[in-house]
């Protein structure tokens, strides 16, 4: 089984910034309401008309073109979005279209908050049986244009914000190899953060032409707009994510990493798990970014390391818990 | 990842298989009572004589559960050997999480890890290229796949998509990937692609996070931003050129021709289009099986639920070689090859 891994990772961030300030008046709200909940982090939102698919498509070109690769030297694409930018087909083939890949397969993978680990998860796996020797994996998330942009739930409009980032997985040893993913769920806390409509599962009225998986009552109501419990959240972060970093580092075969890169939708968890984790974890880095779901682990990897706080080969743990429930942790070389 | 090699399986294999439809049976008659069609005009373009539909607030996920039990059972494991769960499909039960959880919750397996495959028509296949390779790197032993679809609450009964509306049906089936029984058997090779050029062909524009926001202030249930879109007859074409190829793929990839093949399991998109297939390979109706005339389109269950009955009409046995094809949106398209 060949050993795999991560050759560079790339971020992409919208252009425009809008400050607490901004969203407060769009929200109508005050601006320390917002400012509570940001935390003084950044938030980038990109514009109608570009989703998901658009800000991975610049982040892998800049991946290719640092690697010295073309687009025709991917054979495989992972894309993990929580937001699509179609209800169907996925993004990941609109990803194959908008890079100029050739006809490689196209997978994407529904993991919320786990979203990027899942896929390094699941990809490094096509490397090692060789089945493809060159992955292509995007995590990208704009929840700007999901959230309910108004004053009855803003906590979670003021708590996240776009972005993505690309990482090109290759065999190989050394800096940027997987030494160990882990990645868990309970289902039965699936109301922990989650959007209910539209819905399959729902229909209003009895006759056919009346089914609708998002009637008009249910959109008027917000309920296609996700929905948070903060507080259990965070508790169930708490208690589960130092379990599966010891699990996963025990995997690895090391006592302890380097840093730890944590990404969590409260930033209040980012700030308490440092002493759940203990000095196994080594040095904490969290972002400068409000969370972008799935994707924020892999943003806050390719940011750190630009701004030379990681050192390649160093030991990282990845930490991410949230919708699902998901919970998992990572253990690769530094890139 | 440090891990011996000799200690895996070498392939993977279906371990066991199963499905579930709704009750209620909606035959042509019944849809032209409500859409201008007929009987005689579907049946000619399609080979689907009717389909079922869930008739309460049952969503694809309940679906996806009880056709995992049928294929646990089948394997001869307990739920709890799974330790890994993968859904596909295009029909959420909620917008997300995704089926995989609410199928884990179902199923009392809290602690495994799941995940939604979104590969539409293909999306079986994609989870069996997924579960093989969790399987043959150690990271599972049993996989649950399953591919779920309600798509009668997702449909416009209106003339105007009267093409689309007519084609699809519910239903899931499942299937238990384990490692194989022994070395010759199993999963002998899988192709997988995609071409998003073509992505809005077949698709389901919204609600999009393209859009911002997702959903326009002044939606309505009407618009056809919420409804599935097909150009049928470029969406044919491809379907023949690119199931046709990629079975060839998976043919060369091994070593073996046309004429090894004993089944092939093809998505059940259209009759016309597995027909043409099949005569493109020099198949007869003994090596194509087909089911779409009962319950139509299921989207990523129609290749476990028609693969599940043609297991138990024993008409696939041990030594055969069984391909799995399909084709459908995104573009996205692929062949698997068991030794069965």
């Amino acid at each position: 089984m060949r050993s795999v891994a991560i050759t560079v990772i790339e971020e992409e961030l919208p252009a425009q910034i809008v400050d607490d300030a901004a969203l407060a008046a769009e929200l109508g709200i005050a601006a320390d309401e917002v400012s509570r909940w940001s935390r003084g982090r950044e938030r980038r939102e990109s514009p109608d008309g570009e989703g998901p698919t658009a800000l991975a498509a610049r982040a892998g070109a800049r991946a290719l073109a640092s690697r010295g690769l073309s687009a025709t030297d991917v054979d495989f694409i992972v894309f993990a979005t929580n937001t699509p930018d179609l209800f169907f087909p996925g993004s990941a083939c609109l990803l194959q279209g908008a890079l100029g890949c050739r006809t490689v397969g196209g997978l994407d993978v529904r993991s919320q908050c786990t979203g990027f680990l899942t896929a390094l998860d699941t990809s490094w796996r096509f490397i090692a049986t060789g089945m493809a020797d060159r992955v292509l994996v995007a995590a990208a998330d704009t929840p700007s244009h999901f959230n309910a942009r108004d004053a009855r739930t803003p906590q979670l409009s003021c708590s996240t914000a776009d972005a993505a980032a690309v990482a090109i997985l290759e065999a190989g040893e050394g800096p940027g190899e997987i030494l160990a993913i882990t990645v868990r769920n309970d289902g039965s806390r699936h109301r922990d953060y989650w959007c209910e409509y539209p819905a399959s599962r729902f229909r209003e009225g009895t006759t056919l032409t009346e089914r609708n998986r998002l009637p008009a009552s249910k959109a008027a109501e917000g309920r296609h707009f996700p929905a948070a419990d903060f507080d259990r959240l965070r508790e169930f972060a708490l208690a589960r994510v130092p379990e599966v970093f010891t699990e996963t580092l025990a995997r690895a075969g090391v006592e302890r990493v380097d840093v730890t890169l944590v990404a969590h939708l409260d930033p209040r968890v980012e700030g308490e798990l440092p002493s759940r984790l203990g000095p196994a974890a080594g040095r904490i880095e969290v972002s400068d970014l409000l969370y972008a779901g799935g994707s924020s682990l892999a943003v806050l990897v390719a940011r750190a390391k630009k701004a030379g706080r990681l050192a390649s080969g160093q030991l990282a743990a990845l930490v991410t818990a949230g919708s699902g429930a998901s919970w998992g942790c990572g253990v690769v070389r530094v890139p | 990842m440090k891990q011996s090699t000799a200690e895996l399986p070498s392939r993977s294999h279906i371990l066991g298989v199963g499905f579930e439809v709704p009750r209620t049976v909606v035959t042509n008659d019944d849809l032209s009572q409500i859409l201008d069609t007929t009987d005689e005009w579907i049946r000619q373009r399609s080979g689907i004589r009717e389909r079922h539909y869930v008739d309460d607030d049952q969503g694809s996920a309940p679906l996806a559960a009880k056709a995992a039990l049928t294929a646990i059972e089948r394997a001869g494991i307990q739920p709890g050997d799974i330790d890994l769960i993968l859904c596909g499909t295009l029909s959420p039960d909620i917008d997300f999480p995704g089926n995989a959880a609410l199928v884990q919750e179902r199923l009392g397996l809290a602690g495994c890890p799941v995940f939604d495959v979104r590969n539409q028509c293909s999306g079986f296949l994609y989870m069996l290229a997924i579960a093989d390779q969790y399987i043959r790197t150690g990271g599972a032993r049993h996989v649950l796949v399953i591919g779920s679809e309600v798509h009668s609450s997702g449909l416009e009964f209106t003339d105007r998509s009267r093409h689309v509306t007519v084609l699809f049906g519910d239903g899931a089936g499942a299937a238990v990937v384990g490692p194989s029984p022994s070395p010759d058997r199993g999963l002998l090779t899988i192709n997988l692609h995609c071409e998003g050029a073509f992505a809005e062909k077949l698709c389901l524009l919204g609600p999009g996070s393209i859009h911002k926001p997702r959903l326009a202030k002044d939606w309505t249930p009407a618009d056809i931003y919420g409804w599935p879109q097909m150009d049928g007859k470029f969406v044919f074409r491809h379907a023949v050129t690119r199931m046709t190829e990629s079975i060839e793929e998976a043919l060369a990839a091994i070593g073996r021709t046309r004429e090894d093949i004993s089944m092939v399991i093809p998505h059940q998109a259209n009759l016309r289009i597995n027909q043409l297939v099949a005569m493109g390979l020099g198949l007869g109706d003994d090596r194509m099986a087909n089911n779409i005339d009962r319950y139509g389109n299921t989207t990523a269950a129609t290749i476990p639920i028609l693969l599940t009955e043609t297991w138990e009409a024993g008409r696939i046995r041990e030594g055969d070689l069984v391909c799995l094809a399909a084709f459908g949106a995104g573009f996205t398209w692929g062949a698997a090859l068991y030794n069965w």
